[in-house]
């Protein structure tokens, strides 16, 4: 059963009653909000993503509740619970997605240290796993999305989760955030862009998300070899080119981007130096999303061309 | 009525998980995420023997609490490891306090146990040569209201709260174990003397020393939001050093000798009846008589002691919970500060509270 098969009726009584169970590629989410924009959007996002049996228990119970009822006067505003923790103060409630989103982050990168963690977006093609990392305003998300029109297949837009016992990366493909003016770019290329509503004045400008392609969703349970760690920056004026990086270089700037480097202590450095050694590391500066896409695209088109081993297992 | 208290009863009977379904399991795991205790649950199921057959979900979200909670030991390690460099050779003897004495005493509570901050002693006619000398290496006052300092330097037994500028690590230094002006006032000199050393050189206090600490911590402090984790502190050190019949027989003459009984009553009654802890007839009894408040204050605090134990999940919060920490908190404040001040303190954060809220 996925989201999307559920009426409006059934949404509304599931997510204002015990709450929604939702399988996000590792994570269960026990989602409960009786907003019905939150609702609307939310499923408009996640149709694609199976519902959990009631026999499942949630990794992170996430209430989104409405808030300031005392004060009709002011604008209607909203709390995010995460368990007993609030990581925000009550925010405008007409901006509940993009908090959820954010919300749902930090349930992650606050707790899921089984995980050695990044932030950066992850596609994959023949089994392997590009990393785009870097930080927020860098293009990744863009980048990203101009993958996905090359026949990539969506792992995250805000996470790399290493499995450091098996060094594969877990998918878990949440809709991607786009911001500004790549929400225009990215109509423009992908064939069937499903873009859910436009929020014009989050902290962050202008924000949508992209609703995740149905197979990367169907597909979320299988994990991806590391392939390319890539280090891409947005500039109007910038010479597009992939410039190959130093093993240590690019250990020491995917560190940069870790959220829990120091929680895994030792396990961390091991895990970030198996993936530094299988992985080759590049700096893409672009000026455009699509011709940074083609470059990326080519170094899965050279491996598989020159029959380099896909299973590294 | 008041909320399910899943997680104390998980903590008194471990067992008691193997019977979960979904719903309970959720709460549980709710509840300890909220009140910061899942490491400390997950090893408490562990040692009863009840961790193979968890389900593998709950397994996970336990190992994930048990890399954190391990990653803050060994920063709290090295926490110790700088302030003994520091205060080497200054010839401050340096006493470690809860959380930091746990993990370098090597107790199997230690597990899973996560702090906030580190808590040290020094002697009291020393503490402003520490203070400065621990300004001088990198700690740092954290900005706070002229009043909040000014009620630290006065009623509290502790400097306010000092920041490392590269670290970020959080240093409470106490001078003595309740504040100077309570109503109880333990010698300081007594607890110096029976001090134990640590395998890293520095002290600790010994063993009914440290349970007493948490006991006062409890019950004369006032720290409502720890509660409950206290109570398990409590429990966890009596059952350790409890192996030990000494510890036993010291436990209520240390809490004579430092006038400490009334805590140490309240503490033995809560974890004996709340979580089972395995206190002596005889030791109950010792601790009733010397320290036995009036029936109607007992009738009072059961209650109280009962919904603040509760963790503060929102939707589960009661109007009675709000109402029994706040009636706690007046009364830890009531211990600690002669009724004018105490008065004219809470009109103050009252006030602030109330402006605060509207601005």
């Amino acid at each position: 059963m996925k989201i999307g098969d559920l009426t409006s009726d059934q949404l509304h009584q599931q997510f204002d009653g015990a709450g929604l169970r939702i399988r996000i590629g590792p994570f269960i989410f026990n989602l409960r909000t009786q907003i019905c924009d939150l609702i609307a959007e939310f499923s408009f996002l996640y149709a694609d993503f199976p519902i959990c049996d009631a026999s499942e228990i949630s990794d992170f119970r996430v209430r989104v509740a409405p808030a300031g009822r005392g004060r009709p006067w002011r604008e209607a505003r909203a709390e995010f619970w995460a368990d007993g923790a609030s990581p925000f103060d009550a925010f405008p409630r007409r901006l509940a997605t993009p908090f959820a989103e954010w919300g749902f982050n930090w349930c992650i990168y606050s707790h899921a240290h089984q995980f050695l963690m990044f932030h950066s977006a992850v596609v994959e093609k023949a089994g392997r796993a590009a990393i785009l990392a870097g930080p927020p305003g860098s293009g990744k998300s863009t980048l990203c999305a101009a993958l996905l029109a090359s026949g990539w297949r969506l792992l995250s837009d805000e996470f790399a989760l290493i499995d450091p016992v098996h060094g594969w990366l877990m998918p878990v493909p949440r809709p991607v955030a786009l911001k500004g003016a790549s929400i225009g770019l990215v109509e423009r290329f992908l064939p069937d862009p499903r873009i859910g509503r436009v929020f014009a004045d989050t902290r962050k400008g202008t924000l949508t998300h992209l609703r995740p392609p149905t197979e990367a969703v169907e597909r979320q349970c299988e994990p991806a070899l590391p392939g390319w760690v890539v280090f891409p920056t947005h500039a109007a004026d910038a010479a597009t080119k992939l410039v190959p990086l130093r093993k240590a270089v690019g250990f020491l700037r995917l560190e940069e981007n870790c959220f829990n480097y120091k929680t895994l202590g030792r396990a961390a450095f091991d895990a970030l130096s198996q993936l530094i050694d299988t992985a080759a590391c590049y700096e893409l500066p672009f000026a455009q999303a699509v011709a940074a896409a083609e470059l990326v695209d080519g170094l899965a088109e050279f491996r598989s061309v020159a029959g380099l081993p896909l299973d590294a297992a | 009525m008041p909320p399910d208290n899943l997680l104390l009863r998980a903590f008194a009977d471990p067992g008691l998980v193997a019977g979960l379904g979904v719903e309970g399991w959720e709460l549980l795991l709710a509840q300890a995420r909220t009140a910061n205790l899942t490491g400390r649950l997950s090893y408490r199921i562990e040692d009863a023997g009840a961790f193979a057959e968890l389900p593998a979900r709950v397994r996970t979200q336990f190992a994930a609490a048990r890399v954190a909670a391990e990653s803050g030991r060994r920063a709290l390690e090295w926490e110790v490891n700088r302030l003994r460099h520091v205060l080497t050779g200054t010839g401050f003897p340096m006493l470690l306090l809860k959380g930091a004495a746990y993990a370098m005493a090597g107790l199997p509570m230690a597990r899973g146990r996560t702090s906030a901050d580190i808590d040290i002693m020094v002697p009291g006619d020393r503490l402003d040569r520490v203070e400065k000398h621990l300004l001088a290496h990198g700690w740092e006052l954290d900005e706070l209201e002229p009043y909040d300092v000014h009620f630290y330097r006065k009623w509290s037994h502790e400097l306010p709260p000092l920041r490392h500028r590269d670290r970020g690590s959080v240093l409470d230094v106490h001078h003595t174990i309740l504040p100077p002006r309570s109503r109880l006032r333990p010698d300081p000199s007594a607890l110096w003397r029976s001090a134990v050393a640590l395998r890293d050189g520095s002290l600790a206090l010994c063993p009914t020393h440290m349970a007493l600490h948490v006991a006062v911590h409890l019950f004369q402090d006032g720290e409502i939001a720890g509660a409950l984790g206290a109570l398990i502190d409590f429990d966890e050190l009596c059952r350790h050093f409890g192996q030990n019949p000494g510890y036993w027989l010291e436990l209520v003459p240390a809490a004579v000798a430092l006038g400490l009984v009334r805590p140490l009553y309240y503490a033995l009654r809560y974890a004996s009846l709340m979580l089972g802890t395995p206190a002596p007839e005889a030791v109950m009894a010792a601790a009733a008589r010397a320290g036995q408040p009036p029936a109607p204050v007992r009738a009072a605090m059961d209650p109280m002691v009962g919904s603040a134990l509760v963790p503060d999940l929102p939707e589960f919060s009661s109007p009675w919970r709000g109402v029994a920490c706040l009636c706690l908190y007046i009364r830890s404040h009531w211990l600690r500060m002669p009724p004018v001040p105490l008065a004219l303190h809470l009109m103050r954060k009252a006030w602030l509270r109330s402006f605060a809220a509207t601005s």
